[in-house]
Parts: C-alpha cells; structure tokens; sequence
C-alpha cells in the first residue's frame, strides 16, 4: 500500500495535501471573510472593554483598523506560505502559522508606532515596548483559539470521512464483490453448458448470501456453519476446479456445538483467496474442528499452504487483515476475552485457529 | 481474426468461447491459456490479433502479461477482463483502455473488440506505473521475439551506457529500463550498491575490503566483485549483520 500511495501522489498532490493539513484553504474568499468578521469582533470587544467615555466611534475606527491590517497581514502571509506549510504534518504546520501570524502582529504594531505617533500610547521605549508586548499578548491567545477551531472543524470533518469509509468497508465484507461477481459469471457460463450444476450453484450462493445478510445475533449450531462452508466451497470449486481441494476433520461431538455464524466461513475464504488462488498448481485447505480436553475449549483450525515468495505479501494484503480484524472484533464483542484467535505461519502453510471455551458456548450473543 | 482467450477459470473461458463464436464477424479462437506465462508463449507461437485476458491469475497476471507483450514488435490488441478490481479500472479509465467486467454482456463485448484495435502501446506501460503490481519477471528482446527471464533468477543489474546489463541464472540480457524504476519496483528485494548497481539481496555472499579501502562485494554464482561505493557500505554491512 506505501508503494501505490507514493506513486498515485504525484497526480493528486496539491489536492491530498491541502486535505491532510488542519489549516484551510487560506487563500479562499470564505476564509478571508471569515477572518474578516472575527477580527471586527474582535475589534468591538477591546473598544468597549478599553475605550475612554465618548470616544467610542473613534477608538472603534482606529482599533478596526489596526486589528484587520494584523488579521488581513497575517491572512496574505499564511496564503504565500500555504505551499511551504503542506510539506510539513499537523503539528508542524500549527507551530508555523502561530509564529507566522504573531511575526505580523508584532511587525504591524512596529510600523503602527512608529508612523503615527498615538496619543493613548504615548512615546518613549518603554512605552513601545509596552505597547508591543499588549499586542503580542491579545494576537498569541487569538491565535490560539483560531487555530484550536480550525482543528476542531478538521477534526470532526476527519472523523465523518472516516465513519463513511468503514460503513463501506463493512458492506462490502458482507457482500464481497469479488466473490459475487465471479460467481455470476460462472452460472452465466453453467446455464449454458450444464444448467443442471447452474441450478445448484444459485441454490449455494443464496445460501451464502442468506448467511451473509442476515440480521439475526442467534448462534448456529456448527453443523450449520460448516453446511455454509460447503456451499461456498462448492461455488469455488466450480470456479478453481481442480486446482482446490479440501480436506475436513470434524470430530462428532463437536456438531452441535453453538457459534456465532459465519465465523468459519471468513477464513476458509481467506485461505482460498490468498493460499490456494495465488497458486497455479492450486493446492489443499485443511479444515479442522475439535475439542481440546485439557484446555476444555473448541479449537477450530483452518489452513492453507502458502507460496513462500507470496507469503508475506498475501498475509499482509488488507483483505486479509480486514477479515482478522472483523473475527478478533467478535470474539471480543461476545466472548470478552475469552476466545482465542490467532494466526500460525510456517514456512510453506498458514493456519488460523479460533479457540472458544467449552463453557461459553452456549452464551448466547450480546 | 484470431482470438486467444486466457483465464484461470475454466468456465469463464468457455464462456467467452461461446459468445465468440456466436457473434457477427469472424471471430476465430486459435488457442486458450490458462496463466500468464503460457499467454505470452501463445502469444509467440499463435500471432493472434486479439487477446483476452483476465487480471487476476496465479503467478504472472494479466497486467504485467500486458507489459511483456508491449515490447512485442507486433502486440495483439488486448481487451481485460476482470470480476472486480477497483485499482486496476482506475487506470484502465484514466487511460481508455479496452476492459470489460465479468460476467462479461455481449453489447459490451462487441465494443470492446472494436475499440481495442485502436489502443496503442504507450498506454498500458501507463497502467504498469499507476497500479501496484510488481513483475514476476524482466522482458528482454531477442530478434524480435520475447524472452522472460523471472526477476528472482536476476543476480544484479548493472548499467551501463544506455542499456542496462541484466546478470541472471541463465547469462547476461540487455534491457532497455531506468535503474531508478527497477530500484523504485523491486525495492523489496534489490538494493543500490552504486551509483550503476543495483544487487539482489538474496544474492549477498560477503563484503571484501582491498588494501585501497575499496569495498566490493561478492554474489552467489558471480565471478566477478561489483564495487560498492562509499555510501552503501554501510547499509549493505548492517544487512548481513542482520542476516547473522
């Protein structure tokens, strides 16, 4: 994924990386009226927190001034910078923008002293300084809170996005559009040659897809998960052919043991799409379900052999860890910690093995 | 006009096969292939003009067959065919390259046949570049046929003028590439060692010091010692210290 991301950036550069930073587009007219309208706010509150009886409208007038020549600066300075600032991260990028506009307020408040020599401030270097320091201190707080709300709206624009992907992500898991339209192509192809087998691969994959797309939190009996597998592994097999091969291990008092469905199917998916698939010469997924008497759990194992040159790249692949994400999520989701998932990589085989405590198996689901 | 269809599956080929045949014009299916490597031997012996082929297959996909072939003097005009695959039909939009989605519908069938006579060659170099594959293996031309020699066989890449000199199993090849993109491509499993030398990992042997300083370093299978220049030694010695 690092080797795609770095070579589909060039194209949308500019795009992704004004959508990366916190700091909005400075140089958009929305901005700058927003600014602009902050500022004059902001002008109000120091006149009439600060102003002397009767001189309101003027101090108004000359605070207005002075305030949006800090805010416009600092608006021009943070647009001119605003291809600097992309190359940098979050954090980064906020530091440069607060020295940036604070530089202005100060650089302002020098040329505001000494081109017109202000009544209410008086002269000499104390009060330059004086009158310096007050403006850097009102420019770093209004800084602050500026940039707080540019990253608060960032923040929560950031999480919608998020939360619209994984809705996506996990529709598609459930529908898996690879597999549906590999599958339609197949019975396009059977209703033709042999309806017969047609006929029987519909049946399978509504029963797939029933599975799939069912609501229900009942648990199933694991004789009817593994009747689930059959019919997934029947439409696969019609697709690979020989190249796929599957060899079961159920002991018989393991049957009618209660699980969440489809907690089976998932990695015998895995173990077709990443083992056997990748492998011209195909090759053979061993599923395996049985009792363990002294851990006293159900042990459920699958595995598949993997290429070797191929096995980091597929185990690593994002499909896969999304399917191992989702079982960990509901291994945790129901059985607080007590099931067990985890993966075994050898050298030329790759097992998955959920372990569920006997005792818990007839939890029912939250 | 000859047709080869290459898929993995059995069934999608026949399907394809069987709405070849029923269609207007004369479609002729010379040959089937059932992975990349036997497409492009197909490719050599049959001389189709058309070829369909699937993306998704074991070893060598139907994307980089497509880059093979691309060095072909005289390339079939290639039509993809895929059940799903979001980055692959990015780049087949963004380049107007014929594809077509299984299960495959005759109208579709019909255009694509028409619009990949007019693809031209730079454009599926162009898809290469945008998606993530890497090559299983390196194209050489020989005399106006193709000879794919598979990328863990390559010892080292040295270049050299305008070509690269590419040292493998079977003897040396001069490709046409940019040591830069290979680096780019294959950085997993090759690393710079100079500035013309690009070494493959598994290869090491040792690092040799002469009584100049100069480091080289020795590769399995290999006679002669390539340079390592000042700034890569490092990093090749932290690599066969990691190895142990």
């Amino acid at each position: 994924m690092k080797h795609s991301d770095r070579q589909i950036a060039p194209r949308f550069s500019q795009q992704s990386r004004l959508d990366g930073l916190f700091l909005p587009d400075m140089c958009s007219i929305r901005i700058l009226l927003l600014v602009i309208i902050i500022t004059e706010l902001l002008a109000i509150i120091i006149t009439l927190a600060a102003s002397d009886k009767g001189k309101l409208w003027l101090d108004l007038g000359l605070i207005s001034l002075f305030v949006q020549w800090v805010s416009l600066g600092s608006i021009l300075a943070l647009c001119l910078s605003q291809s600097l600032l992309a190359r940098f991260d979050n954090t980064r990028a906020g530091i440069i923008s607060f020295l940036i506009i604070n530089l202005t307020t100060l650089l302002v408040s020098e040329v505001a002293f000494s081109l017109i020599a202000l009544p209410s401030v008086g002269q000499g270097t104390a009060a330059h300084i004086e009158f310096l320091l007050r403006n850097l201190g009102i420019s770093v707080i209004v800084s602050l809170l500026i940039l707080r709300y540019f990253y608060l709206q960032y923040q929560s624009g950031r999480s919608i996005r998020a939360e619209n992907v994984s809705r996506i992500e996990a529709l598609q898991a459930r529908i898996r559009p690879h597999f549906l339209f590999n599958s339609m192509n197949i019975i396009a192809s059977l209703t033709r040659s042999d309806p017969k087998l047609a006929e029987q691969a519909v049946e399978n994959l509504s029963q797939v897809f029933r599975a799939s797309l069912s609501e229900t939190k009942k648990q199933i009996t694991l004789h009817e998960e593994i009747s689930i597998c059959k019919s997934y592994l029947q439409i696969e097999m019609l697709r690979l052919g020989e190249r796929l091969k599957i060899e079961w291990h159920i002991d018989a008092d393991v049957e009618n043991d209660m699980i969440p469905p489809l907690l089976l199917q998932p990695l015998i998916e895995n173990a077709v799409i990443h083992g056997i698939e990748p492998l011209p010469n195909g090759g053979t997924i061993m599923i395996t379900a049985r009792h363990i008497e002294d851990k006293n759990s159900l042990n459920l194992r699958v595995s598949n052999p993997c290429d070797e040159s191929n096995g980091n790249l597929s185990s690593a692949s994002s499909g896969n860890q999304l399917a191992h994400k989702n079982i960990n999520a509901r291994l945790e989701a129901i059985y607080e910690g007590l099931a067990h998932f985890k993966i075994i990589k050898e050298s030329d085989k790759y097992t998955a093995v959920i372990d569920i405590p006997i005792s818990l198996l007839h939890k029912s689901m939250l | 006009m000859k047709v080869l269809v290459v898929d993995d599956e059995a069934l999608a080929r026949d399907r394809l096969i069987s709405m070849l045949s029923e269609m207007e014009g004369d479609y002729d299916v010379v040959g089937e292939a059932t992975n990349g490597m036997q497409a492009i031997e197909q490719v050599l012996a049959l001389k189709p003009e058309i070829l369909l082929l699937d993306i998704h297959m074991p070893g060598m996909n139907g994307l980089e067959v497509a880059m093979h072939l691309a060095k072909h003097e005289t390339p079939p005009a290639i039509i993809f065919t895929t059940a799903y695959d979001e980055h692959a039909l990015a780049a087949f939009e963004a380049q107007a390259i014929a594809y077509l989605l299984k299960p495959i519908q005759k109208e579709q069938l019909t255009t694509s046949l028409q619009k990949a006579r007019q693809l031209k060659h730079g454009q599926l170099k162009d898809i290469q570049e945008t998606s993530e594959n890497k090559r299983t293996h390196i194209s050489v031309k020989l005399r106006g046929d193709l000879q794919l020699i598979p990328v863990a066989d390559v010892q080292y890449f040295r270049a050299d003028q305008k070509y690269i000199e590419m040292h493998h199993s079977a003897g040396i090849s001069l490709i046409e590439e940019s040591l830069k993109k290979l680096e780019e491509e294959f950085s997993e499993k090759f690393m710079r060692v100079h500035r013309n030398a690009l070494i493959a990992i598994d290869a090491v042997i040792g690092v040799e010091r002469d009584s100049l300083g100069r480091s080289s370093v020795v590769l399995i299978g290999c006679e002669e010692r390539l340079d390592v220049s000042r700034r890569h030694v490092t990093a090749l010695r932290r690599l066969l210290k990691s190895r142990g």
